[in-house]
Order: structure tokens, then sequence, then C-alpha cells
């Protein structure tokens, strides 16, 4: 059996890249935006988090960590993690792209290291899209490169699936109430929570719209135009989410997988039906 | 096939077959069916955990903290940290990872404080209380020879039946220990 990539293929992985490039770069202007935070006394202070790995620190990995980590060297390296994002988005080096990925990658998972317990799904899913592109431009084997494309697209499916059962056992969820009281949190739209219906069974069904949504996540697979409507309402989702709960960063990494989940299900389709 | 391919095939492989067996874990766990084990060794948090908003907690929390001055007398309690109005912050928005991190400090805390029913020790040296502390006699500098204390509270919300309440009050504390 011979694997082929198509220049669709090759658009597809490029349109993720940028899209991860461009989340990379925001990203990293952020936190450069709330440098202070970095500092020994701020909310992401590595003095402090340091001691939440006690392996490492009774390790000589310690000093290098410090190195890495420590303030403000921190900040440079996530300036290395910005340019090498903007030299991907303005295509700079365009044949060197993993050269580009691996410090990217390398910053991002210090940063897991350094301000775990602000990370959450969007850098989960950050990692897993870094890791699999660099395996994607680390060699011209086609093989690999479909099992990186698949491996996104899987993931992906797995994290809709996943995330759609876990709310189907969520009482909140099932009752209908959380979308209203999640805008009541900090980062709440609350222009939105006054425009929301109070009506609870509009609540519910707007709940039950969610989950039946993120539980459909693999029919994607099924062919290629559900594929495109159940990205199309995925986009749409997170659209929301960004103006709901001001979460823009889940708009450029999950979405940012989507030419892909689509390239698997042409796949898949061309391998259930072949034309010829 | 060359090394490098088949070592990366085989990578991506475990990676894929060990984050489907952690949702099935996962979803156990919060189906309380059996107890999920304990990823604490997974730092990066390579094997994903895909249940995002799934449980969100149902009030805000606010971080507080006053001073105790050399005088006695107590400053009234301030906010930590409010979330800033940013009409962009639909595609920029910095202060949802100061949220999260705060959040995150509250909830490790009062976690910790809930499972004996009161201030232990242990509590005090623990991660999210150190993190906490620190991050409270940062916002600004503590008068000379006097201490601060936090606490976490609940905001009273639109909905009429959502009252404040106090959930931790940490004992004062200075940069140099806690004050008995």
């Amino acid at each position: 059996m011979t694997v082929d990539l198509s220049p669709l293929d090759v658009q597809c992985v490029n349109a993720t890249l940028m899209m991860v490039a461009a989340g990379t770069a925001i990203g990293g202007a952020e936190i450069l935006s709330m440098r202070q935070e970095c500092t020994d006394h701020g909310l992401f202070s590595w003095k402090v988090a340091r001691t939440s790995y006690p392996l490492i620190l009774r390790s000589h990995a310690a000093g290098v960590l410090d190195m890495l980590c420590g303030y403000p060297q921190f900040l440079y390296a996530v300036m290395l993690q910005m340019l090498s994002a903007l030299c991907i988005l303005f295509r700079v080096f365009p044949s060197h792209v993993i050269y580009l990925l691996l410090p990217i990658l390398f910053v991002h998972l210090l940063s897991m290291l350094r301000y775990s317990h602000a990370s959450d799904g969007t850098d989960q899913m950050q990692t897993i899209l870094l890791a699999s592109l660099a395996c994607y431009f680390a060699t011209p084997d086609p093989v690999v490169r479909k099992a990186a494309i698949w491996f996104i697209s899987l993931q992906t499916i797995l994290a809709y699936c996943t995330s759609g059962i876990a709310k189907v056992l969520s009482k909140p969820w099932r009752q209908g109430t959380v979308l209203r009281s999640s805008l009541l949190l900090a980062p709440g739209n609350k222009t939105l929570y006054r425009w929301m219906p109070s009506n609870a069974r509009v609540n519910q069904l707007l709940c039950v719209a969610v989950i039946a949504f993120e539980c459909a996540f693999p029919l994607a697979l099924t062919s290629p135009r559900n594929c495109l409507v159940i990205l199309t309402f995925g986009l749409l989702l997170h659209l929301f989410n960004a103006v709901a709960l001001g979460i823009p960063r889940f708009l450029f990494t999950f979405v940012a997988a989507y030419p892909l989940v689509f390239l698997s299900a042409m796949d898949l389709h061309s391998l259930l039906f072949p034309t010829h | 096939m060359h090394a490098l391919p088949a070592f990366l095939i085989m990578l991506l492989g475990v990676w894929l077959v060990a984050s489907v067996a952690n949702q099935v874990f996962l979803l156990f766990g919060f189906a309380r069916v059996r107890s999920y084990p304990n990823l604490n060794w997974d730092r990066l948090a390579l094997i994903p955990r895909w249940i995002f908003w799934s449980a969100p907690h149902a009030r805000e929390w606010q971080l507080l903290y006053r001073d105790k001055l050399t005088d006695g007398g107590m400053t009234a309690w301030r906010t930590a940290w409010t979330m800033p109005r940013n009409p962009f912050r639909w595609i920029w928005n910095p202060d949802i990872r100061r949220w999260k991190a705060i959040v995150d400090f509250c909830f490790t805390l009062l976690s910790l404080a809930a499972r004996d029913g009161r201030q232990h020790k242990e509590l005090f040296v623990s991660w999210a209380y150190v993190a906490t502390a620190v991050y409270i006699s940062g916002i600004q500098p503590v008068p000379i020879g006097g201490s601060r204390q936090f606490m976490i509270a609940t905001m009273c919300g639109p909905e009429s039946h959502q009252n404040p309440d106090i959930l931790f009050v940490s004992p004062l504390f200075s940069l140099t220990g806690v004050e008995k």
C-alpha cells in the first residue's frame, strides 16, 4: 500500500500551521503584556512553581530549569517563541519550518511547567498540534506525515466526544443551568447574560444542543459533507465562546485542527468509496 | 523504514492509545464509577484530559486582602484582582490566564481546607497557600512592621437568591513568617 500526499493535504497542513503560529504569537504577546506576573511575586512566579516539583528540585535538572524558567530569562524564551511564530506566519525560512517549530514547542513545554495552574485544554491541544506538526515537518516520509494528520484529527474528535459525554454526566449541563451561570463568572460577557433568555426550558435546550454537537463530532468522519457541517457548527461554537467567555485561544487551537479533520474525512471517504 | 519515521509513528501511536485510555478513566472517574488514577507525574499534561467546562464552578470566587498596621488597626478588605473591561477580549484576553490561576489557587486551597474541616498545619506549607500568600504580599508593599491576611469569598450575584459567603480566611502573615 502506498501513501501519497495530495496538494490539498499540503494546503490544509499549511492552514493549520498558520493558525497555530498566529495563536502562538498572540499567546506570547499576552504573556509579555503581563510580564509582572512572571516575577517572583507574580501569579506565575517560578520560585513558587518550582516547589511543586520536588523530584526535579533534588536532581541536576534544577539548575538548568532555574536558568530557563527564572525571571527575566523566561521572557526572552517567550520572545524567541514569538519570533519563530512570526517567521512561520510571514513565511521566512519556509523550507526550515521544523527549526521554527521546535523552539516553539520547547518554550510551550517550559510554560506548561511554569504556569501549569493557569493552563487549560487549549494548552493541551497546543502541545498536540505543535508536536504533531513537528513530526510532520521532521521527515518527508509520507507515512509519518499521514500519521501526524490522523493523530491530530483523532485527538480532536476524542476531545469533543469526551467533553460531550462528560457534559451528559454533569447535572448542571443536563438541567441547562451552565450556560447562563457561566456568563456570571468573571470572564463571562454580562451583556450577553442580559440578552440570554431566562426561560429554563430554552436554556436546557441550548445546553443539550452543545452536548449533542460534541457527542456527534465523530460523525465528521462519515463524509466530507457531514464534516463541513459539523466543523461549521464547531467554528460557531468557538466564536460564541470567544465572545461570551473571552477565551480566544480556543479559537486558534481547536479550529486550527479543523482542516486536518476535513482531510481525514476525505481520506476515509476515498478509502471506503474509491472512484476507480 | 528508517529509524526516525518508525520512531515518530510509534510515538504518535503510543500517545494516541494513552490518550484514549485516559479519557475512559477520566469519564469513569467523572461518573464516580471508579477513582481516576493519579497523573501527577505528567506535569507537562502530555496525556490530555478533555473535559473542559464540564463541571464549572457555579459561583465566582473573590480574593480579598487586608493589612494589620503597626498601631494594631486593620485596613478595610480590598479586592486583590478584578477582571478589567476589554472590548477586544474575543481576540485578545491575557486576563483569562490571571483568572484561571487565581481560580486554581482558590479551588486547591478550599479543597485542602475542606479535607479536615479545619485549617491544619500542612495547609500552610501547601503550594496553593504559599502561591496565594506570595501573590497577595506582592500586590502592594506590606506596611513596615505590619502583616497581611487574605480571604476567599463568593460574590453577591445578580440572581436574587445568591448571597455573598466567606469561604476561607488566612491567618495574618508577614514575609518573614506566619503571625501566631
